[in-house]
């Protein structure tokens, strides 16, 4: 846990500071606004001290010239970073950095925001004793991505360094000693060969122009930049996005800015260029008959609002999108609610994050992760189940990394996942149980901690309740039975358990009990059981006092961009804005007074003014029944592909033919959209004004980097107008007023407005405008009505279906590392495309001898609901019996296979198990769907 | 010199204790064979009588130098670890890669049991549960020594858990370097064990707050542990009668070059080189002068063969601008081309530097290609310059030790021989000292 040092005062060029002690010269010196020169210096690295380019002047007594990035100012200590001896000295090593830098700016994409360059010119290095012929390297391609120039390169070891210790990928390497020192893909000549990410992380830190980013030539002076959020996975990395003339051409991080402080991944860095595909609808179309025809948008506008006055009797469902703006969501609902008049309202949450929100609220009072995605760098032991992090959310991935692999102090990791991720390389326990059993592991974890007394008595007596009940429930999960269940050796549960119990204490004569903080992720959730795989990890948490306490806490790292805002926001059929149950008329007269009150007078005022509806609407997985039974006949889509993303195919895409009026709003014309009886193009994140809540609640802003591709608009403008068009008068004009709504409806965003968030994102619960924000949950008490924490008994469930001799196989759907959702951004971006072209399922090299498959076979997987063909990637990752599919390819749906079984309470179907059998297929083309 | 009469000569007479008593002993990897020759009974003697602050005041109060070549007080450098609970290491430094230096691998063949006691003995005293010995992958032999003795030793009890029945528990593992220069220094040596590159890691933070895995961490030379036993067994006072007052003890001079018997001679410190040279390593063959001596390898500034009569020990060198170093003194005689023996040394270094910092990844090639120009007879006038340019850019400005060696046969052949490099640059009249003439003789 990070020590608070005393400050002391030191003089940096005569003028008096107060750092912390022990802060290094070259930190104390750039948090004082003094840039030190530097090559190789990075504060989230290990200390290095290569570049000999820091060097600063030490006065008194044992002063001289030393390394600004190796010494540690102490209190009374005066240093000068640019008297003449400093200058000197960094004049000296850059003349041995010009022998042989190329000095090819006018080529090099990095002239302009090259470190090199800079201090040419700084220190006026023009009469090179050292004087030879250039060496004029080729330039290597290191992957489709990355390319490597070494006549630029100052051998730094950034790249190197970030690879091993932030990513924990080690794909690149220096090679070669001395002089001859150069950067190269581990053990071979491609990336390829490699655990690359393709991060771009390498590139990014590179002080010169030697790794590139191979898409991108231009240079740095004609860029604007524009600071946003990114718009793919839930942690919310700060972006600059970079453009020229109103054309992205580059992402990037912003050195320690953002919970990623300037690191992105391979989505985040290269998968921008759907934005300006030209696959973009530019105008909104209407259908007649088979072929849609374009229309204007008052057209559209006009024929929707004709259409929809039908559908006002509740026979109306907003499929709401968890990739759009709060704002957006906001008016979403309210367009559903108040002028649609119906609660049949949801998100794809129901696919995936249902369970979990229904376990955390039941135990701790709040739908939402209790911790901060800061905290992950103190934090001291690590229990990622069911989390693919590395993959889905890598940037909180790599802060676990580089916990564990502090020197001298490392945090413990435990994964419970049955495939392979990059964090499983560096675990002190890798479990991996057979699908559908970590409920059933949980307990027996918990069970043990308590036969071995490892539980926190005065946590669970003072903050907690239901303890009795609970632990009578796991009367039935005795290790023995747990190990039988899961196929996990009890050794290796008790080995878990312990360490989570005792937050991996590895400290000698150290009595306080460590944190040890939870992370999961669908691998819990999309389980018939996936209400109760969340309860038993929560139940852990409580049992060892790790809830409510910094550093600790249970984390959801599922979920799109705006999955948590979405919810925040209301798009749900039982809750309205702030959580706020449906049927609660009290919340509901509060929203009705400032809601009902604008529904505008005069012709079109025609409309009824009639309070909010009372009931429950249908979930996402009830539509093709409530469609099928004619209790839906209307269905707007915002911004989602059903037909590529719901349990049953088949069933969805019958479904969306028999409804009577669809509206799709959408940025390209998906499957789901091709059955629309109007399409909206609508702008892309890069393209409007807005906020995303992120997984740690964190409310920050996105930003117009370009204007909305001609014909298209942001989804807010669309409804505000669809709604004006129904009679229903909102006064706003920009994003930023939809929020002060939302913070005058909603307790949680009372304190939030666009000013307070315009650099730094804020954490909800944020309650009033001077509230700093809430970066841990229930630190002084739960969000229950007690104030305690339950324990709720969690029953094991076996997976809906089992294997039998026809159908041997597990598949297992889980998102790509290179690819998101049901792909429609990535497929049409060049960076995820060139690492990932074609869809493939990964099949354990002993599944794919016994069925006679080869790397790269074209395979028919069938399950008992439908067969699909897809090439087969024979690769160890995976366990025996499992096979792992990507759902981001139309040309492979998963949803032909997968269960239609569903977790009880919330609906959430269980893609984590369906039962397959696998075969060679003739080699023929992949028809497109 | 001191007037203490050296008692050890490394010739293994009766109960001596030199560190190479045992040197003519077959089978000394044998445990029964090492204790019929006395090995532990530091190790005994301390668990029965010392403390472990105790054990450490005793090597303070002996003013064991370490002998790697740095010469800094091994007791004190015991006394920084924290004493806070928790895991530490001891890490001997069994990297012997300077060239000439080859005295640690004949300590570890022939006494190896004499090692791990001082290991047991080091840990004793520092509280510390697991020691590595790095020991280059070429030495396989004494590694494999090692991996027997070690093997045997556990086994009598004098390592692994409670070590002769006390409840002090030690493991020892041997780490096969895989060759290169720069594992010889400590904080690379400790990236090397970690499965890192092996590269000088920036001090501050120093080895013994975060050393090996981020722990606090001894590191010593193999002899300087070597001494440990006989120091803890004899005791500080018995030590200090040996070498001189501020040098005690015996150090091993690995001697090599134009002898007539190259070798490991054990002798006090403070030996002059004279009587290093001419009676011990029997002289210069064909009696021809000595030119030059290289007392520490290829590392440290040369002596000129005028000065002969410096007393080895840790003091003395420095008058002289040069170190004692490892002790492994390689001897040139006056057919040495002084330039083309520096370029020889200058190749190793340019070949040996790990390329992280910039003034010696680019320096030692620039000062190679240099040397290289110089050699040939393509040498221009201002080149002298610039080789003393460059060098003073390196030394200092790096992370460790091998950019300051690496211009040290530079810096100091040009001090004493610069004639020599004059009479290969076209241009430059030759000049001739009168003395270095005389001395020629």
């Amino acid at each position: 846990m990070p020590k608070t040092q005393p400050l002391i005062t030191c003089t940096i060029n005569g003028k008096q500071y107060q750092v912390p002690d022990g802060t290094l010269a070259i930190e104390a010196a750039r948090i004082n606004g003094i840039e030190i020169p530097n090559f190789c210096y990075e504060p989230s690295l290990r200390p290095w001290g290569s570049c000999r380019m820091c060097m600063i002047e030490v006065h008194g007594r044992r002063g001289g010239i030393v390394e600004g990035c190796s010494t540690p100012l102490k209190e009374g200590m005066e240093i000068s970073t640019h008297s003449p001896a400093c200058i000197q000295a960094r004049q000296d090593m850059m003349r041995f950095f010009l022998i042989d830098h190329a000095l090819d700016c006018p080529v090099c994409d990095k002239s302009g925001e090259c470190k090199m360059q800079d201090y040419t010119y700084e220190y006026n290095v023009y009469n090179n004793p050292f004087r030879r012929p250039k060496r004029a390297e080729e330039m290597r391609a290191y992957s489709p991505l990355i390319s490597y120039k070494l006549d630029r390169c100052v051998i730094c070891s950034q790249c190197v360094r970030v690879c091993d210790e932030i990513v924990g990928a080690t794909a690149i390497t220096m090679a070669e000693r001395g002089y001859s020192s150069e950067v190269v893909p581990a053990f071979g000549n491609s990336l390829a060969d490699t655990k690359c990410t393709h991060c771009g992380n390498c590139i990014a830190v590179c002080p010169v122009g030697a790794l590139l980013d191979r898409n991108y030539t231009d240079h740095e002076w004609k860029m604007d930049h524009t600071v946003t959020t990114c718009h793919y996975c839930a942690v919310g990395c700060q972006i600059d996005a970079r453009t020229i003339s109103g054309e992205l051409k580059r992402m990037d991080g912003i050195l320690y800015e953002g919970v990623n402080k300037g690191y992105l991944c391979v989505k985040g860095r290269w998968g921008y260029d759907y934005a300006q595909d030209p696959d973009r609808l530019k105008t909104p179309l209407i259908r007649r008959g088979d072929r849609f025809d374009p229309a204007s948008w008052d057209e559209a506008f006009g024929y929707i609002a004709m259409r929809l006055r039908d559908y006002r009797d509740g026979s109306f469902f907003g499929a709401g999108s968890t990739k759009v703006t709060n704002e957006e969501a906001y008016l979403f609902q309210l367009f559903t609610r108040v002028v649609m008049g119906t609660n049949n309202l949801d998100t794809k949450t129901r696919y995936s994050q249902a369970p979990w929100q229904r376990a955390l609220t039941q135990s701790f009072g709040l739908p939402a992760s209790t911790n901060s995605i800061d905290e992950i760098r103190d934090m001291k032991c690590f229990l990622v189940v069911g989390a693919n992090m590395p993959e889905t959310h890598a940037i909180a991935s790599y802060w676990v990394n580089i916990a564990v692999r502090t020197h001298g102090d490392p945090a413990g990791l435990i994964v419970i996942d049955p495939h392979w991720n990059l964090l499983c390389d560096v675990a002190n326990v890798w479990l991996k149980p057979k699908p559908g059993t970590d409920g059933a592991l949980l307990n027996g974890m918990a069970r043990y901690i308590l036969d071995e007394g490892l539980a926190h008595q005065s946590f669970i007596e003072g903050r907690t309740e239901g303890f009795d009940g609970w632990r009578a429930s796991l009367d039935d999960y005795g290790l023995e039975r747990v190990a039988e269940i899961t196929g996990v050796p009890a050794e290796e549960i008790a080995k878990a358990a312990r360490l989570y119990a005792s937050g991996h204490n590895h400290r000698q004569g150290q009595t306080e009990w460590g944190p040890a903080a939870a992370f999961f992720g669908n691998g819990l959730t999309q389980h018939i059981g996936g209400v109760d795989n969340v309860l038993a990890l929560n139940n852990l948490a409580l049992v060892t006092g790790n809830v409510g306490r910094e550093y600790a806490g249970v984390n959801t790292y599922v979920g799109d961009n705006n999955t948590q805002g979405a919810s925040d926001m209301g798009v749900m059929p039982n809750a309205l804005p702030g959580y706020a149950p449906v049927d609660d008329a009290e919340a509901r007269a509060r929203f009705e007074e400032l809601w009902l009150s604008r529904w505008a007078p005069g012709p079109r005022g025609a409309a009824p003014i009639r309070p909010l509806p009372s009931e429950a609407g249908y979930t996402l997985t009830e539509l093709p029944h409530a469609i099928e039974s004619r209790k839906v006949r209307a269905l707007w889509v915002q911004g989602e592909d059903l037909i590529d993303s719901a349990p049953n195919q088949a069933r969805m895409e019958r479904a969306l033919e028999g409804v009577e009026f669809l509206v799709v709003q959408d940025l390209f014309l998906t499957p789901t959209a091709q059955l629309a009886d109007v399409v909206l193009p609508s702008s892309s994140g890069f393209e409007k004004d807005g906020t995303y809540t992120n997984l740690d609640r964190r409310v920050q802003r996105v930003r117009r980097a370009i204007p909305p591709i001609a014909g298209s608009r942001p989804d807010w403008q669309i409804l505000v107008e669809m709604m004006r068009r129904l009679g229903y008068e909102l006064p706003f004009r920009h994003p930023s007023q939809i929020m002060d709504e939302i913070a005058q409806l909603v307790p949680d965003y009372a304190g939030i407005g666009y000013r307070r968030i315009d650099t730094n994102g804020l954490q909800w619960p944020v309650p009033a405008a001077d509230h700093p924000g809430t970066p841990t949950l229930h630190l002084d008490g739960f969000a229950t009505p007690s104030g305690k924490a339950r324990f709720i008994p969690a029953r094991h469930t076996p997976a809906a279906e089992g294997t039998d001799a026809e159908f041997p196989l597990i598949l297992q759907v889980m998102a790509s590392l290179n690819h998101w959702d049901t792909g429609e951004r990535t497929r049409r971006s060049t960076g995820p495309m060139a690492l990932e072209p074609e869809p493939a399922i990964d099949i354990h090299p002993d599944d794919a001898a016994r069925a006679g498959v080869r790397d790269g076979d074209l395979v028919e997987i069938t399950s008992r609901r439908g067969a699909v063909r897809v090439r087969a990637h024979v690769a160890e990752a995976t366990s025996a019996g499992l096979i792992r599919m990507r759902p981001h390819f139309p040309q492979a749906p998963f949803n032909r296979l997968t269960s239609e079984a569903f977790e009880p309470h919330t609906g959430t179907p269980e893609f984590k198990f369906a039962a397959v059998r696998v075969a060679r297929a003739e080699p023929v083309e992949i028809a497109a769907d | 010199m001191s007037d203490v009469t050296p008692q050890t000569t490394g010739a293994g007479q009766g109960d001596d204790w030199s560190l190479f008593r045992n040197r003519q002993v077959p089978q000394m990897v044998r445990l029964d064979v090492a204790l019929e020759h006395g090995a532990y009974q530091g190790l005994k003697k301390a668990l029965a009588e010392y403390t472990p602050e105790q054990v450490t005041q005793i090597v303070i109060d002996a003013s064991l130098l370490g002998r790697g070549g740095a010469g800094f007080p091994a007791g004190r450098k015991w006394s920084f670890i924290p004493k806070a609970p928790g895991q530490k290491y001891l890490t001997v430094n069994a990297d012997e890669s300077e060239p000439g230096t080859f005295s640690n691998r004949e300590l570890m063949e022939t006494d190896p049991h004499q090692l791990i006691e001082g290991i047991a003995l080091c840990c004793y005293a520092v509280g510390i549960s697991q020691a590595f010995i790095y020991i280059r992958g070429e030495y396989v032999y004494a590694a494999d020594q090692l991996d027997r003795a070690i093997a045997e030793a556990r086994a009598g009890g004098y390592l692994g858990p409670n070590i002769l029945g006390s409840d002090y528990s030690l493991e020892v593992f041997v780490f096969r370097g895989a060759g290169a220069y720069i594992c010889g220094e400590e904080s690379a040596l400790l990236e090397s064990i970690e499965g890192n590159r092996p590269m000088p890691r920036s001090r501050p933070p120093f080895p013994a707050v975060v050393g090996l895995y981020g722990r606090p961490t001894v590191i010593n030379n193999v002899e300087t542990i070597c001494n440990v036993p006989r120091i803890v067994f004899k005791g500080a006072d018995w030590y200090k009668t040996l070498g001189t007052p501020t040098s005690p003890g015996t150090k091993v001079y690995s001697i090599s070059g134009h002898v007539r018997r190259p070798g490991n001679y054990e002798l006090p410190l403070g030996t002059t080189l004279r009587e290093l040279i001419y009676e011990h390593a029997g002289g210069v063959p064909g009696d021809r002068a000595v030119k030059a001596v290289l007392p520490s390898g290829a590392a440290a500034p040369w002596i000129p063969g005028d000065q002969l009569d410096l007393p080895l020990d840790y003091d003395n060198p420095k008058k002289v601008g040069t170190i004692l170093g490892s002790a492994s003194v390689i001897v040139m005689d006056e057919t040495v081309s002084i330039p083309h023996a520096t370029l020889r040394l200058t190749e190793f270094f340019r070949h040996e530097s790990c390329g992280k910092c910039t003034p010696c990844r680019e320096g030692t090639m620039w000062l190679e290609k240099t040397m290289e120009r110089i050699c040939a007879g393509e040498g221009v006038p201002g080149d002298l310059d610039l080789l003393i340019d460059v060098c003073s850019k390196i030394n200092g400005r790096v992370l460790c030790a091998l950019g300051d060696f690496a211009v040290s046969p530079i810096q100091s052949s040009l001090k004493f021989f610069r004639h020599e490099y004059e009479a290969l640059i076209p241009g430059l009249a030759p000049v001739r000292e009168p003395e270095l003439v005389a001395a020629d003789k």
